[in-house]
């Protein structure tokens, strides 16, 4: 929980809506609206298509940091001019997962850890105030409480919305939040277990290790010890190639840079690209050091789970299930991680079974 | 930690261009250029080079970094941003970004032999290190230097112009080498790896500089490697496909390491503990 004072406002969905409708006129509102029958985030002109529920949205928020194309710079005769343009942009009902996805991209993009700090990631995060929501909703493929995430609350935000008897409770957690959502000050939602509203139940664990109380997603080894050793052949047999999982990850960043000529003026441009592709790491002398889709999957589940942990500190998966939910194929992020915690659980037990023997010896 | 944009390139003219190769292809070129802001690198280094509407490429400094009136990029013509640089004559504008990666360890190398190993193109990026070693303020710091170049055919050796002062610095010895024979050739036959052993040096005190194509840098370091080299003493620079330069884009890593940021430079002893997807 952040040192922040917590206090807590009040109100109405009406309005909750007649603030939101104000806040248009000072940010770009980017909220959970239905689109196409299926709810997702995006840019609201309309503050009646904004849906405040516990739901978790289609596609992840990333693009409101690390949009699918944007203007890096401008050639001109002399000089090379920067060309992104900002505004701010307030991002409401991001459920905690998406939230969490975002401070992966922090550190990757501008956290201590990294030797350069992007900019352009650095000027849209400066101006992008997060209200977040509680998710109710575990999808088939979710797994956030295996990552360590909590799906009813999120203190990475400006702000937190609450539903309750009669409308919502907005508590600001930072001083950008302040404000937002005006109301009665009430008593602030109490969260967690000590409430009793410790979120949703997971998806059925597989391997039958409790859900809540599940071993925490994550891969404890080498890179040697997995890379050459597991079988991601296996994992990766139903993989079509398409970039689905990378696309709509929230914490995929990958990314290119394209010249785009309009009358005479070149600007460039970074647009996201995928590792799942096999021209992704291909060399102008055409050796390619990835020419297969296991070795692709490969780098994608470990550059989340071993590659970024060890740069940056952090895992990079949320756990929110979306690439499991869209694959064609079938391919299963969580299944995957999860055989490899059991096959480096089972041949670590030999050896330190062995270990205890010589130390009773 | 630097905040400056990281993506604005600074303009540079092309004060020549020379023709490297005279094989059938003529695919290699150097081109010299004037930055309008200059920088100061140090070799192993590389930068970005652009031509707007066309795109960004990656290629290490080719030209001393003693020198300060221009730097060199050579480029092989393999591709599309490669086949427009190609297209570009003295005169005309180009964008540079960088200096970006780490460098070759030159003050951990001082008293030692050394023994430069290049195949192709791959002279270009260690050429920054060769200058700056033959240069009499550096010389004296290093032993006897051995230099083995290989080439498909005896018309596509780059820098060529450079040997014969190659050759003739003390202590140094100085070979070539093409893939097959061809007539009137009276240097090495064969890939580099098998030929590292009919050339005398001291496998205790020296360095060996490697790069070239990924499957030449392979069988090389295991060369060195049989020989009883020390993987300390062993670098390479490594080739990547890259777009940033600063460790954000993605592509160019091996295991947890990204060779733009770590890299390009690695000790053989560094890359036996990564991956070996290179």
């Amino acid at each position: 929980m952040s040192a922040y004072d917590r206090k807590a406002y009040k109100m109405d969905l009406s309005r909750a809506k007649a603030s939101l409708a104000e806040l248009m006129r000072k940010y770009t509102v980017v909220a959970p609206v239905m689109k196409d029958g299926r709810l997702d985030y995006a840019e609201i002109s309309d503050v009646d298509d904004v849906v405040l529920d516990e739901r978790l949205p289609y596609k992840s928020p990333k693009e409101v940091v690390f949009p699918r194309v944007e203007d890096v710079m401008r050639f001109l005769e002399n000089r090379a001019e920067e060309a992104q343009e900002i505004k701010p942009v307030l991002l409401v009902g991001a459920k905690p997962c998406d939230v969490s996805a975002l401070r992966v991209l922090d550190e990757i993009f501008i956290g201590d850890k990294g030797r350069f700090k992007d900019s352009f990631y650095q000027n849209r995060r400066n101006c992008l105030t997060v209200v977040g929501m509680g998710c109710q909703e575990a999808k088939p493929g979710c797994f956030c409480e295996e990552r360590g995430i909590d799906p009813a609350f999120s203190s990475d935000c400006d702000g937190f919305l609450d539903p309750v008897d009669g409308g919502l409770v907005y508590e600001p957690l930072t001083e950008k939040g302040e404000g937002l959502f005006p109301g009665t000050e009430t008593e602030p939602v109490r969260r967690g277990p000590e409430a009793g509203t410790a979120g949703p139940k997971t998806e059925t664990d597989p391997t039958g290790e409790g859900g809540k109380r599940a071993k925490k997603l994550e891969i404890d080894a080498s890179e040697a010890e997995v890379f050459t050793t597991m079988p991601w052949e296996a994992y990766t047999e139903g993989c079509i190639g398409c970039g689905t999982c990378t696309y709509i990850c929230p914490t995929c960043h990958c990314f290119n840079l394209r010249d785009a000529e309009e009358k005479g003026i070149v600007t460039r441009t970074r647009v996201w690209d995928s590792c799942m592709y096999p021209k992704f790491t291909l060399h102008a002398g055409g050796h390619n050091p990835r020419t297969k889709k296991f070795e692709r999957f490969r780098q994608r589940v470990l550059h989340k789970y071993l590659y970024i942990p060890e740069n940056f500190g952090l895992t990079a998966c949320t756990g929110c299930g979306r690439c499991i939910r869209s694959c064609p194929g079938g391919l299963n992020i969580r299944n995957t991680v999860s055989d490899i915690m059991k096959r480096l659980k089972e041949s670590k037990e030999p050896a330190e079974a062995k270990k205890t023997e010589e130390a009773e010896i | 930690m630097s905040d400056k944009n990281p993506y604005l390139p600074s303009r540079a003219v092309i004060l020549e261009v020379i023709q490297e190769t005279r094989s059938d292809t003529q695919d290699v070129k150097t081109f010299r250029l004037k930055l309008d802001e200059p920088f100061d690198y140090r070799p192993g280094q590389f930068v970005e080079f652009s031509v707007p509407g066309v795109g960004e490429c990656t290629f290490g400094f080719a030209s001393s970094p003693l020198i300060k009136d221009y730097l060199e990029l050579t480029v092989k013509r393999t591709g599309h941003v490669t086949e427009h640089i190609h297209m570009l004559s003295p005169g005309s504008t180009v964008w540079i970004r960088g200096p970006f990666g780490n460098t070759f360890p030159l003050e951990k190398m001082e008293g030692s032999d050394l023994f430069y190993v290049a195949g192709g193109l791959g002279l270009a990026p260690l050429r920054p290190m060769i200058d700056y070693i033959f240069d009499p303020a550096n010389r004296g710091k290093y032993g006897k230097i051995n230099m083995l170049t290989a080439a498909r055919t005896p018309g596509d050796f780059i820098f060529a112009y450079d040997y014969e002062k190659w050759a003739s610095m003390p202590d140094t010895s100085f070979f070539q080498t093409i893939d097959s024979p061809a007539e009137g050739w009276d240097k090495f036959v064969g890939f580099p790896h098998t030929l590292i052993d009919k050339i005398p040096f001291d496998i205790n005190n020296t360095f060996a500089i490697l790069c070239g194509p990924p499957p030449m840098i392979k069988a090389l370091s295991g060369a060195f490697l049989q020989l009883g080299m020390s993987p300390e003493r062993i670098y390479t620079t490594l080739e990547m496909r890259m777009t940033c330069g600063i460790g954000k884009c993605g592509k160019c890593n091996i295991g947890h390491r990204y060779v733009c940021i770590d890299g390009p430079v690695f000790s053989m002893a560094e890359l036996s503990e990564m991956p070996g997807e290179y």
